[in-house]
């Protein structure tokens, strides 16, 4: 039974952290508008977050160190500072996205609007952290989070013609009137929604949270190779149920209830009621993930006591930064900006500084005095290569996309 | 000084008729948003109609897209028609857009009110107004 | 024999620092170093030895350097008065350095730690559950 509750820190990180607010929106909004035409970049997503994310839980599990304590070890702290600077603005803009969404989900079942379960949700995502045991809130999170694959139960439902849609998403092309700047924007705001850098931070951090040692390698693989595909079917099926149901209409998706449209038209209300709260899961999984990652970052950069295997006053400084993350969060959420438009500029954002933890993550994984005889395969460092330039022309091509195409209008 | 202030008209000048296609294409986006939330309005009302959806589900989805539709049309109705040629197409778009606004109001009354009778009668107009949307956008393309 | 001969800027500077409890104590934000007479053109071969390691904020702030660091040590001076804020740990209080240092001392015995110790002081502890064990 531990063996298999032990696979849920890949389920919450793939729930959590791949299917979160940004998944939701991104891929309903590309799906409605090119169909299946940018499916290929789920699953660049999909193999290049397996292979990052394994190499971060590898050197977490043989090190015993998470991310931000070896990219300041490696790189020194001038480049580190610059680097959890860029990361924690992204962590925190993510986080108002989760925080938003939790608060979303609550608005469509409830119909109260938002902003008052704004500070309910920052509130009890705080008190999670807080309060409950790591091992609890993985598993409680995870399991619940699996509500989301009712998406795929819908896809399969509408029944779809499969032949066509696998010709479209290998063929891709564009209807008139859709330019290529437009259509690379929304490419690099999957990318980004599949390669978000808090993932990274989280589960490597986790890794640590968990007390895994090098005989949990084993562990490590299962759960990325088994979360992160199940994290990128429900991205397709969240891709497919908009192509299939939205998109014939020509729907430009602008809230979380129309991603929740095809699923009421094909299941119900049982349907529609397991989704909704497969959002609430996968949000508020979400947003315990940036949070204790804004906190990670910080408390690994200083070599502060960080972590829940510790009782909070033992760590002080990191339940700080948790808390004050979680309150700025909120202000900014009920700053009344648009949570959508919050989510998309993170995604793209997101895929600026990825490079900033990929790096590091690559260098350490191939540097014996870490890893010893568990350095990377020759086929990973093929593969992280490739990846490596990836990620670096998606973060460069980022911030020119959004301007030329204003942010995919 | 002088060069700059020629300049600067020359350019206002030329600009009406850049201005015209502009404004064109704005109305053109304008219908289409409001276009894509009467749509949505339409599965909203199918799934009331099938009795699959939850009553603050649909109240909110209506009214989200209301709003929608309402923040298009006045953004646009607040840019200025660089020519009176552009003042036809402003009516046209107001004219269009507001009918529409003015069908997802009623949806929303009728789905606050939980009145799926009310709310299902109206099915038949938003689709037809969703076509007559389309429509104009079809024929405005710049 | 203690002595050991190590790349001070690889094998100590940015690692992490344990205490005796097994709890992080902050980094190694820099050192001290003893530099014997007449260095490099020392006849007898002597090299510098290092003779404590510094951690601490307002340390990391100094190596810096430039305005920004210049500024932030300066910032974290005022709030620490009384104290350069360098938590200097005498090498003789190092119990082993590895890929993480262990101290044969405890954290709270470091002035760099000051700031933990305000934050579990002033907020933390204020909470209920700050001592709840972690199950």
């Amino acid at each position: 039974m531990k063996k298999v509750f032990a696979l849920t820190l890949g389920v919450l990180t793939a729930i959590g952290g791949f299917v979160d607010i940004g998944d939701i929106v991104a891929n309903t909004a590309v799906g409605a508008r090119y169909k299946w035409a940018l499916a290929w970049v789920v699953v660049v997503g999909i193999i290049g977050i397996m292979l990052f994310a394994e190499m971060a839980g590898r050197v977490a599990s043989v090190s015993g160190r998470a991310v931000f304590d070896l990219v300041r070890e490696r790189l020194g702290p001038r480049f580190a500072l610059a680097n959890l600077i860029g990361s924690f603005f992204v962590n925190l803009m993510t986080l108002t996205a989760e925080i938003a969404g939790v608060a979303l989900a609550l608005e469509l079942a409830t119909d109260v609007n938002y902003l008052l379960w704004l500070p309910v949700c920052a509130f009890a995502v705080w008190l999670v952290i807080w309060r409950v045991k790591f091992e609890t809130m993985e598993d409680v999170v995870g399991i619940v989070g699996l509500a989301m694959i009712v998406v795929a139960v819908t896809v399969w439902r509408t029944g779809p013609d499969w032949g066509s849609m696998f010709h479209e998403a290998t063929h891709p092309s564009l209807k008139s009137g859709e330019g290529l700047p437009t259509y690379f924007y929304y490419a690099i705001a999957l990318f980004g929604a599949a390669m978000t850098p808090y993932e990274v931070f989280f589960f490597s951090s986790g890794a640590v949270e968990e007390h895994w040692t090098r005989s949990d390698l084993f562990v490590n693989r299962a759960n990325v190779y088994l979360g992160f595909p199940l994290g990128g079917l429900l991205s397709l099926a969240l891709m497919s149920s908009a192509a299939l149901t939205l998109a014939p209409l020509d729907i430009s998706v602008a809230h979380l209830g129309q991603v929740a449209l095809p699923t009421a038209l094909t299941l119900g209300k049982v349907g529609l009621a397991t989704l909704l709260i497969g959002f609430f899961a996968a949000t508020f999984g979400a947003a315990l993930e940036t949070a204790l990652s804004s906190g990670y970052t910080i408390a690994q950069f200083f070599g502060w006591q960080w972590g829940k295997f510790v009782r909070p006053r033992d760590a002080a400084r990191f339940h700080t930064v948790v808390l004050a993350t979680v309150v700025v969060a909120a202000i900014i959420g009920l700053s009344s900006v648009d949570p959508i438009k919050v989510t998309e500029y993170s995604l793209i954002f997101s895929a600026v500084a990825l490079p900033l933890t990929y790096i590091p993550i690559l260098v350490v994984a191939n540097d014996p005095s870490y890893l010893g005889d568990r350095v990377n395969s020759r086929f990973s460092n093929a593969l992280g290569s490739v990846y490596l330039v990836i990620v670096v022309v998606a973060a460069v091509a980022a911030i020119p996309l959004m301007l030329a195409t204003k942010a995919g209008a | 000084m002088a060069v700059a202030l020629a300049a600067l008209l020359t350019s206002a000048c030329v600009g009406s008729s850049r201005g015209d296609t502009d404004y064109q294409k704005k109305a053109v986006a304008t219908t289409e948003h409001v276009r894509s939330s009467v749509r949505t309005v339409q599965l909203a009302v199918q799934a009331a109609g099938e009795d699959d959806a939850f009553g603050p589900f649909l109240s909110r989805v209506i009214s989200q897209a209301e709003d929608d539709a309402s923040s298009a049309l006045n953004g646009f109705a607040s840019i200025q028609p660089p020519s009176a040629r552009s003042d036809l197409l402003r009516d046209a778009v107001d004219q269009a857009a507001s009918g529409a606004i003015d069908l997802l109001a009623k949806a929303r009354i009728a789905a606050r009110r939980n009145d799926l009778g009310a709310l299902t009668m109206l099915a038949d107009s938003l689709v037809r107004t969703g076509d007559q949307l389309e429509q104009f956008a079809e024929d405005h393309h710049a | 024999m203690n002595a050991r001969v190590i790349d001070a800027a690889l094998e100590l500077l940015d690692r992490q620092l344990i205490d005796r409890d097994g709890k992080l104590a902050g980094n190694v934000d820099d050192v001290e170093i003893a530099l014997p007479e007449n260095w490099p053109d020392n006849e007898r071969g002597e090299l510098p030895v290092v003779t404590a390691l510094l951690s601490g904020p307002g340390v990391l702030a100094e190596r810096f350097g430039g305005r920004l660091g210049r500024g932030w040590a300066a910032f974290y001076r005022r709030i620490h008065p009384g104290t350069d804020g360098s938590g200097s740990i005498p090498l003789a209080q190092v119990r082993d350095i590895g890929s993480a240092i262990r101290l044969a001392i405890s954290r709270d015995e470091l002035s760099s730690t000051r700031m933990e110790e305000w934050f579990r002081r002033h907020l933390i502890s204020k909470i209920p559950g700050a001592g709840h064990a972690p199950e």
